[in-house]
């Protein structure tokens, strides 16, 4: 106990920590959240629309070039700590209003 | 292990609640596989007689099938899709399909998805049409045997020729016409005897067919032939001794064998692992099918013991867990040797486990390596992290979650589409075109952005990127060069509005991106006419563009097709709704179970299905009279021909046996008949002579009576000259006596003038008599 109490893995053997930092950013803003391994995302994913003033169906938060659903973890999407969110608007598209 | 224990481990090796398939094409490849296993397993103790070369190349069948699609490792097996020939919903096909085929070669249907359009039908077409196909004809075999592996109609050459011939006599054929037919034939020809029993535990009710307490399902047709070992009487009923000592929770076990009783004299019984009596479906457990059979040394087996050639195979039970599984092999492992498995419940993996002979020859299992089955995909992410990203399997459209937003903007005909619906459908229609097995050659990426190159597989030669531009969708179909040769790449852009100028500007930035030389090139494609239809367009450049991919192509496929937006909106929302019907965990309901219709509208509903239902009995009874009348009269008709043909056997028969009499008969009588009338007509000629002679006679005696009657005529009137010259002169000499008569005059001169007279009288006398005459 000692020995690990010195290593600062408090988890009882478990590298990982317990907690993580995620960064999240749509090229204009970064923000930060720190959350537990097993806290879904969605959690993530409403603080940030929340605090961007956008709806949560008009965004798209990427991981690694892949779609964040609703129910992932970072446990389940193997995330380290300091990892990134990208943040991508919503892709609708009729026509070219600029032409 | 005694009977309990062993219940006990067989309860764990099938969870769930068993039922039986009582379905025909199930069953019959259930048969094909059945007598698989036994020609594999009877090579050493070959016993049969009749039908041994049958046998000998089958099993050859089944080697060269084996050393094609399954014998090479899993990173270098062959990728076989399912082909199935149908038009049917692939939801309906997978029905019927997934637990016979996939018991061959379950890994197809790991490629399987209810995106399955009509394209399966070219290949019926193009089998019909072409005199050559990509079936592997190499293997000969008499019998009409057809497996379905993959892109591959695996059949002899004998059985695509009528193939062929079925498909072009039948221009309208539909999956299951051709299916039974296919069916009808490999069992008419296939003469191998098997006793099939299918059982089925834990599985989603879509693929459950009679979900009732009946274990065993024995095939009738392929029994009762010379090398079939039956089941002896003794064994069935120690079998039933033991039954009552079972717990009650086996009934199911018990039901099974009384089902089977009725087959009792032609099939063994087979062996089936008792069911617990919950009635819970849990979705996320897997099928097991479970096939199996009695080998000649197991007749006086113990009927708990496992039977020695049961092959135990894992399915998933939903599209979902079947998309996202990758069930590998589990029946033939070692070509033609082939030994029985049984299914080994691991933490992450099931393993097919050799089951060591009634003998106890478990030297045998040990030549035998297991084959491990991977567990569905859907079981192994919520068990762990190990499969991080299932990209768009449709159980909940992978990491695209579409929702009834998405949904009603598919309805909308001037919706605007979003990268939900790009990424969705382009994903159903790499599953269309490719069933899974996407080349390596292909790259199809997400819309949101441009894939990273140096991530990209090097076999990639051509990347597909949705291009989204203020508010615009356009497709990016982008050949990337080989041996960093810049002149080897190019950009193509595929826009419905080729004149903005903001997608070509994206389309050069991902050139050089991509370090291609030279310029994008416009293609030319499809336009759209209104400012709502360029994300559907999209998808329709991506499609024709899949449609006519190789993997060696090198140029740019031709785009310029018509298309219509309306038509292309309604399949991608029928594709949406299949989806999501196929889908247990979708969170999208459809409009149907969404908004229910007023009462009022119910009973509209009602009354105008009312009122249809009573006009078409009517109909109905209407049209059953014309057809009763239409029968009694063709009877009636039936009946006088019948009257008719009898009298004309009757005189044919009478003809025949008085023909020649009656000829001669007749001829006599014509022949009488002319000599009569020849005798009539000489008669006729005589008396037409004589009426001749009479004739002139007549004309004779006519100028005589004429000549006469002038003479007469002549006489008459010379005597009444006479007379009125005497009378003149008797006058005169009369006149101054005024006597009348010689008897007044006494004198004799007088007297003598009397005598004249009498002569004039005399002669007018003759002559009138001539004349009268």
């Amino acid at each position: 106990m000692a020995d690990n109490a010195e290593n600062g893995t408090p988890g009882g053997g478990d590298d990982q920590p317990e907690h993580l930092n995620i960064k999240v950013t749509d090229n204009n803003n970064e923000v930060f959240f720190k959350i537990k391994r097993s806290t879904k995302l969605e959690k993530l994913m409403n603080a940030f629309c929340e605090r961007q003033g956008k709806t949560p169906h008009s965004v798209r938060f990427l991981f690694e070039g892949q779609r964040v659903q609703k129910t992932d973890t970072p446990e389940t999407l193997d995330m380290a700590d300091g990892d990134t969110l990208e943040v991508h608007q919503e892709q609708i598209g009729g026509f070219s209003e600029g032409k | 292990m005694t009977p309990n224990t062993h219940s006990q481990a067989s309860k764990k090796n099938v969870p769930g609640p068993e039922v039986a398939i009582a379905r025909r094409p199930r069953l019959c490849l259930a048969d094909q596989i059945s007598a698989l296993v036994q020609e594999a397993t009877r090579q050493s103790e070959e016993s049969g007689t009749a039908s041994r070369k049958q046998r000998s190349i089958f099993s050859k069948l089944v080697k060269r099938c084996n050393e094609r699609f399954a014998a090479a490792p899993p990173s270098q097996r062959e990728p076989v899709a399912l082909y199935i020939y149908t038009l049917f919903p692939g939801e309906a096909t997978d029905r019927v399909l997934r637990p016979t085929v996939s018991a061959v070669f379950s890994h197809h249907f790991s490629r399987l998805s209810p995106t399955i359009s009509g394209r399966l039908r070219q290949f019926v077409n193009t089998c019909a049409s072409a005199k050559t196909t990509s079936t592997a004809r190499h293997i000969a075999s008499p019998w009409d045997v057809y497996l379905l592996f993959g892109h591959r109609l695996v059949t002899s050459a004998q059985a695509l020729k009528r193939l062929n011939k079925l498909v072009r006599s039948h221009p309208g054929i539909s999956f299951p016409d051709f299916y039974t037919a296919v069916l009808d034939k490999a069992r008419s020809r296939l003469r191998l005897n098997a006793s099939v029993a299918i059982t089925v535990g834990s599985a989603q009710p879509m693929y459950i067919l009679e979900p009732k307490d009946i274990n065993v399902v024995v095939d009738s047709y392929f029994n009762g032939h010379d090398n079939l070992p039956m089941m002896e009487e003794d064994s069935e009923t120690s079998a039933g001794s033991e039954e009552e000592d079972v717990p009650e929770d086996q009934n199911n076990m018990k039901a099974s064998r009384n089902v089977y009783s009725r087959y009792e004299d032609e099939s063994p019984p087979l062996e089936t692992t008792p069911s617990p009596q919950s009635s819970v479906m849990d979705p996320k457990s897997s099928v097991s099918v479970e096939i199996g059979r009695l080998a000649p040394a197991a007749r006086n087996h113990d009927p708990e013991t496992p039977s020695p050639l049961q092959l135990f195979h894992n399915l998933p039970s939903s599209p979902a867990d079947t998309l996202s599984s990758d069930i590998s092999l589990g029946l033939f492992s070692k070509g033609a040797e082939v030994s029985p498995f049984r299914i080994s419940p691991g933490h992450n993996t099931h393993t097919l486990v050799p089951v060591a002979g009634p003998a106890g020859d478990s030297a045998a299992a040990k030549e035998h390596t297991p084959i491990n089955t991977t567990m569905p995909a859907a079981k192994k992410k919520a068990e762990g992290k190990s499969k991080r990203f299932d990209l768009f399997h449709v159980g909940s459209f992978g990491r695209v979650e579409l929702t009834a937003r998405d949904r009603a903007v598919l309805v909308d005909p001037s919706g605007w589409l979003n990268d939900h619906h790009i990424d969705w459908y382009n994903h159903c229609l790499l599953e269309q075109y490719f069933y899974g097995n996407k080349p390596a050659t292909l790259h199809l990426s997400s819309c949101l952005r441009f894939p990273n190159l140096n991530k990209l597989p090097k076999t990639v030669v051509w990347v597909v990127h949705p291009l989204w531009t203020s508010k615009h969708w356009s497709v990016v179909f982008v050949r990337l060069p080989r041996n960093d040769e810049p002149d080897d790449g190019a950009v193509f852009l595929a826009n419905s509005l080729p004149n903005m100028s903001q997608p070509l500007a994206k389309a050069t930035e991902i050139m050089a991106a991509c370090k291609v030389d030279g310029h994008v090139t416009v293609v030319d494609c499809a336009r759209q006419t209104n400012g709502d239809d360029c994300g559907v367009l999209t998808t329709h450049f991506i499609d024709l563009f899949l449609a006519q991919y190789s993997e060696n192509m090198f140029t740019m496929p031709d785009l310029h097709h018509p298309a219509n937006p309306t038509l292309l909106r309604r399949r991608m929302l029928f594709q949406f709704d299949q989806a999501v019907r196929a889908d247990p965990f979708a969170s999208v309901q459809l409009p149907h179970s969404r908004s229910s219709p007023s009462l009022s509208e119910l009973a509209a509903k009602i009354e105008n299905f009312t009122k249809v239902a009573g006009d078409a009995q009517v109909a109905n009874e209407q049209t059953r009279e014309a057809q009763h009348s239409d029968v009694r009269l063709g009877r009636e008709d039936e009946q006088q021909g019948e009257l008719r043909m009898e009298f004309s056997l009757d005189k044919l028969r009478r003809a025949r046996t008085n023909g020649p009499i009656g000829y001669d008969g007749d001829i006599r009588a014509a022949r009488a008949e002319i000599q009569d009338i020849l005798d009539g007509q000489e008669q006729a000629a005589e008396k037409v002579q004589l009426a001749r002679w009479r004739l002139s006679c007549v004309e004779e005696a006519e100028g005589i009576a004429t000549a006469v009657v002038e003479g007469v005529a002549n006489v008459v009137d010379q005597g009444l000259r006479r007379l009125d010259g005497l009378s003149e002169v008797r006058t005169k000499e009369m006149l101054p006596t005024l006597s009348v008569g010689p008897e007044v005059s006494k004198e004799g001169e007088v007297v003598g003038k009397k005598r004249p007279r009498d002569e004039d009288d005399k002669e007018t006398r003759a002559a009138k008599r001539v004349w009268q005459g």
